[in-house]
């Protein structure tokens, strides 16, 4: 049974022993993102609700939800300890579901509660640094709704990193590789406002999706729809042409102001290093519109990985590319995406012929993500479960010839805020075929695999019985 | 309007932007570099003399600063 709003996500979370209520007083600084790093780390992670926060008296907070691969399962509606290969087919089959186009609704909680003058984002929010160095209080797990202003077309829900910088402005960040950078050059080229809406704190797949690397043309509510089985529920803006997640907690309507850069920044990024300050786009409010208090304030906590945001996108950014690749290469068995949001990617595969590992990296290197994240490529036989590492490395130390598996391509586009770059978006991408070399290429001189005996099964569950 | 040294960059017009209700905390902003800050973080946030110097900003590294998305050329009119 999807979920319709945050808290029912939560309700569940709470029923699976995956929630864990703070009910002492919480500083928001440092108490909300220590305890959220360690929800991360410990293992089946639990969501994290504060229910009283210093300096606010009717706020709460949520942290984690997407912390562990059990709250995955569970906003997948799935049992909570499905593993992660099971997770990734489920996703697979169900992206075959788009389009399932949104339900429109004419009322929803969050419209409870309109501002539209006298805003103040510090007293609707329970905002908090996220890291010490942050350079102030970021919104990290909030979705942004954008449309091409040219073209009127093209709706896209997607995930940045906003800094909160006044009462009523907000720092945006419109990486260029991202659609809403799409729509804000097109805006920025004609002139003009272009109007955004950010929804904050929703129901997990909108989370999921939102930060999934769709094509441009493809409409995320309808991918939410296919996801969940469920139509999602929007409801449209108040001003502009936008649709929003019906469930929210708070909406911020706006508009990002045109041909202007402000300074932004620095903000620990999921790369575990803190980007620099630049100069970025920024968002001018014009309406807040909310729940009823208390209202509860989702955010992610992005540090040193493992944590939430790898949680987060660790599907998402594998099945994407799997779904983009495999009309053309039906060979493909699965892609591991989960490291530090693809910069390393695990592709398994079936060969078609001597050199088509290296067929199916350059494929990678095209889709809406790979243009720019993965910079390390493995590719495996169909043998190996890219989400086994041990399977992997092995994979890599007795398949990759090195004088003819390894390909380097340097001067290519890669993701802004790699601490390793000498020049900003640009990096080397580097594949490895880790594959049985097949004809016509020279197969491996002792190409025999040894085979697990057939009895090792019926001994496993006879050490297992014994053992007990 | 009293104004503050933001942490950060130093400049001097530095305020206050928001109060808790219950007076735990004060929020402060510079209109400069946009550092916001609260009273109750710890000195190696609120302190100029304490703050990692890897991330000071002045005016000089602000008008350096890369814009991200670059400003694309206006579109021209036919």
């Amino acid at each position: 049974m999807p979920f319709n709003s945050l808290r029912a996500f939560l309700e569940k979370c709470e029923a699976e022993g995956q929630l864990v209520r703070i009910q002492e007083n919480i500083k928001l600084e440092p108490d909300i993102r220590a305890a959220s790093c360690a929800a991360a780390k410990i293992a089946e992670g639990p969501v994290l609700l504060f229910e009283k926060i210093e300096g606010y008296s009717n706020k709460q907070v949520a942290m984690n939800v997407h912390g562990s691969f059990q709250n995955h399962a569970l906003m997948l509606d799935l049992p909570k300890q499905t593993g992660l290969r099971a997770q990734f087919a489920e996703l697979v089959e169900r992206w075959d579901r788009y389009p399932i186009p949104p339900k429109r609704v004419t009322d929803a909680p969050f419209k409870e509660v309109m501002i539209e003058k006298n805003l103040n984002l510090y007293k609707e929010l329970p905002l908090f640094r996220v890291n010490p160095l942050d350079g102030g209080f970021y919104l990290s797990k909030a979705c942004v709704v954008t449309r091409d202003p040219e073209t009127g077309e093209d709706q896209n829900l997607g995930m940045y990193r906003m800094q909160i910088k006044d009462h009523d402005r907000i720092g945006i960040q419109a990486a260029a590789q991202h659609d809403i950078a799409v729509h804000l050059r097109k805006a920025e080229e004609l002139n003009v406002p272009l109007r955004v809406a950010i929804a904050v704190s929703n129901e997990p797949v909108t989370s999921l999706v939102a930060s999934t690397p769709l094509h441009y043309h493809q409409d995320e509510y309808s991918m939410i729809g296919a996801i969940r089985g469920e139509a999602a529920v929007v409801i449209a803006s108040e001003k502009g042409n936008l649709d929003l997640p019906a469930g929210a907690e708070l909406v911020i309507e706006g508009e990002i102001i045109p041909r202007k850069r402000f300074v932004e920044g620095p903000f620990a990024e999921y790369t575990g290093y803190y980007s620099s300050s630049m100069i970025q786009a920024e968002v001018q409010v014009d309406l807040i519109s909310r729940r009823r208090d208390p209202i509860i304030f989702e955010n992610l906590y992005s540090g040193l990985p493992w944590n939430e945001m790898d949680y987060m996108m660790a599907m998402s950014t594998s099945v994407a590319p799997f779904k983009q690749m495999e009309t053309e290469f039906p060979e493909l068995q699965a892609i591991n995406a989960m490291y530090t949001h693809g910069y390393v990617t695990i592709i398994s595969s079936k060969m078609r012929f001597g050199g088509f590992a290296k067929t199916l990296a350059l494929r990678l290197l095209t889709t809406p993500h790979g243009i720019t994240y993965p910079k390390f490529i493995i590719v495996v036989d169909d043998d190996i479960d890219p989400f086994d590492l041990q399977q992997v490395m092995w994979a890599i130390s007795v398949r990759f010839r090195p004088e003819r598996d390894l390909v380097l391509i340097p001067n290519a586009p890669g993701s802004t805020v790699d601490p390793t770059h000498l020049l900003r978006g640009i990096t080397t991408k580097t594949i490895i075929d880790a594959t049985k070399p097949v004809p016509p290429d020279i197969p491996l001189a002792d190409g025999s695999v040894v085979d697990i005996p057939p009895e090792t099964a019926f001994w496993m569950e006879e050490i297992l019985k014994r053992r007990k | 309007m009293i104004y503050m040294i933001c942490p950060r960059c130093e400049f001097v017009e530095a305020y206050k932007v928001f109060e808790a209700d219950d007076k735990a905390w004060e929020i402060f902003r510079c209109p400069r570099c946009n550092f916001n800050w609260r009273s109750t973080e710890g000195p190696e946030v609120r302190d100029p003399k304490l703050y990692d110097s890897r991330f000071k900003l002045t005016e000089k590294k602000i008008e350096e600063m890369v814009a991200k998305p670059p400003i694309p050329p206006l579109r021209r009119t036919t």
